[in-house]
């Protein structure tokens, strides 16, 4: 059985880093031979408002603009509004976010968290149950689309469970990758090394049949899965050769000013090297019981100028125009209430919105809604349009159809993870 | 009266889902079946198919029954300790009679105005079994020999030598003595305690100790801006260093010494009191309930209490207990453990409409062994809330709300800055202090209640859990199980692993109790359990089987920087002269590590970037101590001290010298020993596959014919100083082609599994 097939196998079972009886499959023989779509998803921790984004209301619910007054493009609707500084002057706005990006976002409205919990409610968002125990939708993807890769799923924060699907990845200082990048190179700069090539093989062989004696003397599950881990985490001294190459330079990433932007460029580098095939980013802040407007308005506004630094950035050569290979799905905990508290705050709110663009999703529209009160309308599961009798929008469903988008519909070790709810057409 | 050798027949559990007792004799008892004592019944017979799958649907705290005040209430598998709590509580209502029957009884019966009506019949398996269950409260089952078997019965355990070295390397960051082997080798396991006890007494262990509650408490965010988070208002000492408020530039070397020794030691708070709860072998409780704050010599000029404690020089790590007095009102801190300590109130804020519930949710979390936030997760709709307080009036909100506000009233007189202020207002749809259904009633009492509550939390059974877990977790690297659901795949096995974990955590916690609070009896009664000993079993185990048995743990950085040292002789530093390690610098966060602040979980299994890490240090490790070994005498070498740079495998001919052969292997079974504890002989495949890898690479050199070993590999300098060696001592060329040959095996070794695990 091949490093592949095996870790295919052990993936189903719940053991991706199982090794089964026998020789140990080839080392350094991880496929390479996934060309995309890569996936970005984005975290607004904390539980974003999306009525002072793309599900405006105004009036009582949004202090900052008239019920019925908000910006469009294509299918879009977003709230008009300007984020200023201290002293007044405008340095973003929803219009240049929205007017931008809009003919590629597909927004999802009045989408139920079913939960007014940070916990929860992130690991609904991005895994697409309530309960505990299913991986981050990152992780499916990578461990199904790249077995056997450990660098697969990298993580900038956010939902990180991996159900042992697949390693975690977390890379913070671009200057110190280097020299993991060539462990055997005594200066990674320099071309001497610790021991020959030869020597470096050897060593490297006898670990792996010595790894192997040991799992196949060993029946703890503990032991087997850890072990597993080490020999899955091993070989794969090209990767991180491959990822250091891409990875930007410090300048680059201290010229992103903001925190997506430069935790979504090492996910693009990753994306670039092939090696990485899913990634999370996560930015806190919007959890806003008190100062509402102007707290969610600098934390909203810092969201969507790290997107739209990002986007350029994937969609400029040095990226390789990424961006037309790239799904981003922009999500939070849940939403915030209709209403202010007593501090000018607004608390937890089972509902929410997403956005969402890439490959296999139609952009410039808006599916679902909610009413004056900021709850939920059902929608028809075959229209998508309002229907009283129909289903509220929640996460399985987004999850259903990004599997789909993904390829997973079919896939054993998602099906591991099985989804409730119904197929909507959402993304197309 | 108690009635022993009674079994359940297990042929009839799973039919009837129930089980009655046998009773009687020994010779009842039918081999295919197991006894079980009065829990194991709660919990197979009444708790699985009864009251966790019937009875909790109203009886949870936030089911119907409780809204209507019932007295009984169930706690479902989320919360810690539910299975003692709810055999408590059963075992409580079953005294109740009425009409000479329990109200247990009745009450499913639709009788005594039972909320839910009938939902059992007599003679149900359901009814069955609480009759079964009442009879064993009035009459105790126990089993003695009979009792089921342990699934840990088929675990290959380490021995006392091997568990003391895995012990040394956890708690003190060392490896055990040449005495504490002798001692394990010669008592077995009897020489635990004594000698975990030893190790428990060193600065080394409250170091580890500190370690493991600054991942908890996450006030390491702090280190080096303390000072900012006191109000110099309330601690007009906070800048007694620079009294004249000169500009940084402008100050003396002490008087800058003198703030970073108190930003030190504000930062240090809440884990010195940890460390001398954890020194004096005070009840552990005192974590929460102590009345006393930690402070050094620099930090008591901070508070202003320099004059009540003595210190025994102006030594920064040197903390004393010390009462503080509020400087305006000249009344005493309400001191109440870490729990008042400003940088664990900054370090879990709160705002004005959160109203302490964070801080409320994290004593839950870090004391009380709950996380409230799994309490609800069950979907619910915020949505169609109407209440204007909600958190009060709602279901959905108060489930958890009714549980954490009351604490969170007990932070009331601190400030969202964690500012003591006795004058403070609290809303009034906001509950009393209080604990659970204990409250605080008197107004003036409101300043000190977190002395109320640090005393409550202390004396809790959940604080117990929750000190079992924490142990169990550093010890570990593991969660403790959750409760399988029952639909869960594979759920006898996972229930079996549960059951079997559930049991260790039980004896852990009675010897916590049972030694006054002293956590150092957890320690030992984990590191002795299967839990931290196992090192394989007969049979391989089926999924779900022996769940977390077994350390098998990726070391953090922290541990692994302290074993390289412990091997090696010397840590893993950026160089010679720069002693910053890099496991706790540059590679610290890539490694799993955490920062406290942004990055606040560790990671557990490891990644490419982080098995990269293991090579370059066992890489650069090799490279350094491995020449540096030739440059001593036999006696002073710690890893090469049975062989010399002229030990070769084979005669220039390439003929094998058996002789050299068996030294090479004895000094190779010193190795396997050392640096991944593996007792192994001479005649182990396991030393022959690292002689293969020595002699192989002997020889690979020797057909390339270059002696040239590459200068930073070089035996020249003093490792601990970074000093030249005399040149009779230095090592710089390899002729005998066998320093690199030993530095192939020093790297297989030091970044094999075992080395990087424990």
């Amino acid at each position: 059985m091949d490093r592949r097939k095996f870790l295919q196998a052990a993936a189903l079972a719940g053991m991706a880093v199982m090794v089964p009886k026998g020789k140990t499959p080839k080392a350094n023989a991880a496929p390479r031979d996934y060309k995309g779509p890569y996936f970005l998803l984005v975290h607004a921790s904390g539980g974003w408002d999306p009525t002072m984004l793309c599900d405006p209301k105004g009036g009582t619910i949004n202090r900052q603009f008239e019920k019925g007054n908000y910006g469009s493009v294509a299918g879009i609707k977003y709230a008009p509004i300007e984020y200023k500084d201290q002293a007044g002057a405008v340095y973003y706005s929803n219009d240049q976010f929205f007017q931008k990006w809009g003919s590629r976002l597909l927004v999802l409205n009045g989408v139920d968290t079913t939960t007014g919990n940070h916990d929860t409610g992130t690991r609904v968002m991005w895994s697409g149950q309530v309960a505990e125990g299913y991986p981050s939708l990152g992780a499916l993807i990578a461990a199904s689309k790249s077995p056997g890769n450990s660098l697969a799923f990298m993580s900038g924060g956010g939902y990180e469970t991996t159900a042992g699907l697949v390693p975690l990845t977390r890379v913070n200082n671009v200057g110190a990758f280097s020299r993991l990048a060539y462990p055997q190179l005594i200066n990674p700069g320099g071309t001497a090394s610790f021991h020959t090539k030869a020597t470096e093989d050897r060593i490297a062989r006898m670990q792996r049949e010595r790894l192997d004696d040991l799992m196949n003397h060993n029946g703890l599950p503990a032991y087997k899965r850890t072990m597993g881990a080490l020999y899955t985490s091993r070989g794969g001294d090209n990767e991180l050769e491959l990822l250091a190459k891409q990875l930007p330079s410090n300048d680059k990433l201290n010229a992103a000013r903001y925190g997506v932007h430069r935790a979504g460029l090492l996910a693009l580098s990753g994306f670039k090297s092939g090696l990485v095939i899913a990634a999370t980013v996560s930015m806190g802040g919007f959890d806003t019981h008190g100062n509402h407007d102007q707290s969610q308005g600098q934390r909203l506004a810092d969201l969507l100028r790290g997107l739209d630094g990002l986007f350029e950035d994937a969609r400029s050569p040095e990226f390789n125009n990424i961006l037309d290979n790239l799904v981003v799905i922009v999500g939070s905990d849940f939403g915030r209430t209709p209403m202010y508290n007593s501090g000018n705050g607004k608390d937890h709110w089972n509902i929410t919105s997403m956005m969402m663009m890439g490959p296999g999703i139609r952009g410039g529209r808006t599916i679902g809604s909610t009413d004056d009160n900021f709850k939920a309308v059902k929608v028809n599961p075959g229209t998508l349009q309002p229907d009283p009798g129909g289903v509220r929008i929640q996460l399985e469903h987004v999850h259903r159809s990004v599997r789909k988008l993904a390829g997973l519909t079919t896939d054993p070790i998602a099906g591991r993870f099985p989804l409730a709810g119904e197929d909507l057409p959402l993304l197309a | 009266m108690e009635r022993k050798n009674v079994c359940a027949s297990a042929l009839l559990a799973l039919i009837a889902g129930f089980a009655v007792s046998c009773g009687g004799k020994g010779d009842d008892l039918d081999k295919s079946s197991a006894c079980l004592d009065n829990r194991q019944y709660f919990e197979e017979k009444v708790w699985q198919p009864v009251l966790g799958n019937v009875c909790v649907k109203c009886h949870a705290p936030e089911g119907q029954a409780a809204e209507r005040a019932a007295k009984f209430l169930i706690l479902p598998a989320s919360y810690p300790g539910f299975l003692e709590a709810n055999y408590d509580a059963l075992s409580e209502a079953a005294k109740t009679e009425y009409e000479g029957r329990s109200q247990i009884l009745q009450k499913p019966l639709g009788k005594m105005n039972h909320g839910g009506g009938q939902l059992f019949t007599e003679g149900s398996p359901e009814y069955n079994a609480l009759s079964e269950f009442i009879k064993r409260v009035k009459a105790p089952v126990t089993c003695g020999s009979n009792a089921k078997p342990s699934p840990l019965a088929a675990v290959e355990l380490a021995d006392a030598e091997l568990t003391i070295r895995k012990a040394a390397i956890h708690l003190v960051g060392r490896l055990p003595t040449s005495a504490e082997v002798a001692r394990a080798r010669a008592e077995g396991d009897a020489s635990l305690d004594p000698m975990l006890d030893e190790m428990m007494n060193s600065p080394a262990f409250l170091d580890r100790v500190k370690e493991i509650y600054g991942d908890i408490f996450q006030v390491g965010r702090y280190n080096n801006n303390a000072l900012d988070l006191l109000d110099p208002a309330d601690w007009p000492g906070r800048n007694w260093w620079n009294p004249s408020d000169i500009p940084y530039e402008g100050l003396t070397e002490e008087q800058k010494l003198g703030e970073k020794n108190s930003e030190l030691a504000i930062a240090a708070e809440p884990l010195e009191l940890v460390a001398n709860v954890v020194r004096y072998n005070e009840p552990f409780g005192n974590i929460v309930a102590a009345p006393y704050t930690m402070v050094n010599p620099y930090s008591a000029k901070v508070y202003g209490v320099e004059g009540k404690v003595t210190f025994s020089s102006a030594d920064a790590y040197e903390f004393k207990p010390v009462q503080l007095t509020v400087p305006k009102t000249g009344q005493p801190y309400p001191s109440a453990g870490v729990m008042t300590s400003v940088v664990y109130l900054r370090r879990f804020p709160s705002t004005q409409t959160n109203l302490n519930r964070h801080r409320a949710r994290m004593v839950y979390k870090q004391f009380l062994a709950t996380d409230i936030l799994r309490v609800a997760e069950r979907p619910l709709d915020p949505s169609s809330v109407t209440s204007n307080t909600p958190t009060r009036d709602d279901k959905y909100c108060s489930v958890c709300h009714k549980v954490i506000d009351p604490i969170a009233g007990a932070f009331q007189k601190f400030d969202n800055d964690g500012r003591f202020r006795p004058e403070a207002t609290w809303p009034g749809f906001m509950p009393q202090p209080g604990l659970g259904t204990e409250t605080i009633n008197d107004v003036r009492e409101y300043p000190a209640a977190l002395q109320w509550l640090g005393k409550k939390i202390a004396a809790d059974r959940r604080f117990v859990n929750a000190t079992v877990y924490t142990v169990y977790e550093a010890l570990t690297g593991h969660k403790p199980l959750d409760y399988p659901a029952s639909d869960a795949p594979n759920f006898q096995n996972k229930l079996s692993s549960w059951r079997a974990q559930d049991e260790m955590f039980r004896a852990a916690a009675t010897a916590f109790v049972d030694s006054k609070q002293n956590i150092k009896s957890v320690f030992k009664v984990i590191i002795k359990s299967a839990y931290f000993r196992a090192v394989n079993v007969n049979k391989a185990a089926a999924e779900g089987e022996l769940e977390s048995v077994g350390t098998a743990r990726w070391l953090t950085p922290e541990l692994l920087s302290r074993k390289v040292k412990a091997v090696a002789g010397v840590g893993w530093t950026k160089s010679l002269k720069d002693k910053s390690e890099w496991l706790l610098s540059d590679y610290k966060l890539m490694y799993g590590g955490i920062d406290f602040d942004t990055i606040t979980e560790r990671l557990t299994d490891v990644n490419g970037i982080m098995a990269n890490v293991g090579r370059r240090m066992a890489n650069e490790m090799a490279c350094r101590v491995t020449a540096h070994e030739f440059t001593k005498p036999k006696a002073e070498r710690l890893l090469l001290n049975g062989v010399e740079l002229d030990t070769v495998p084979d005669d220039p001919l390439g003929v094998p010298l058996p002789a050299a052969e068996a030294t090479i292997k004895k000094n190779l079974v010193d190795l396997h020993y050392r640096v991944l504890g593996e007792k192994l002989s001479v005649e182990d495949p396991e030393i022959e596959r690292t002689f293969q890898l020595f002699s192989k690479t002997y020889r690979e050199l020797r057909e390339l014919k270059k002696p040239d070993l590459a200068y930073d590999c070089q035996g020249r300098w003093d490792l601990a100083t970074g000093a030249d060696l005399p040149k009779e001592r230095v090592v710089d060329t390899d002729k005998n082609f066998t320093v690199r040959s030993w530095m192939a095996v020093m790297t297989y070794l030091l970044s094999d599994y075992k080395f990087l695990h424990e």
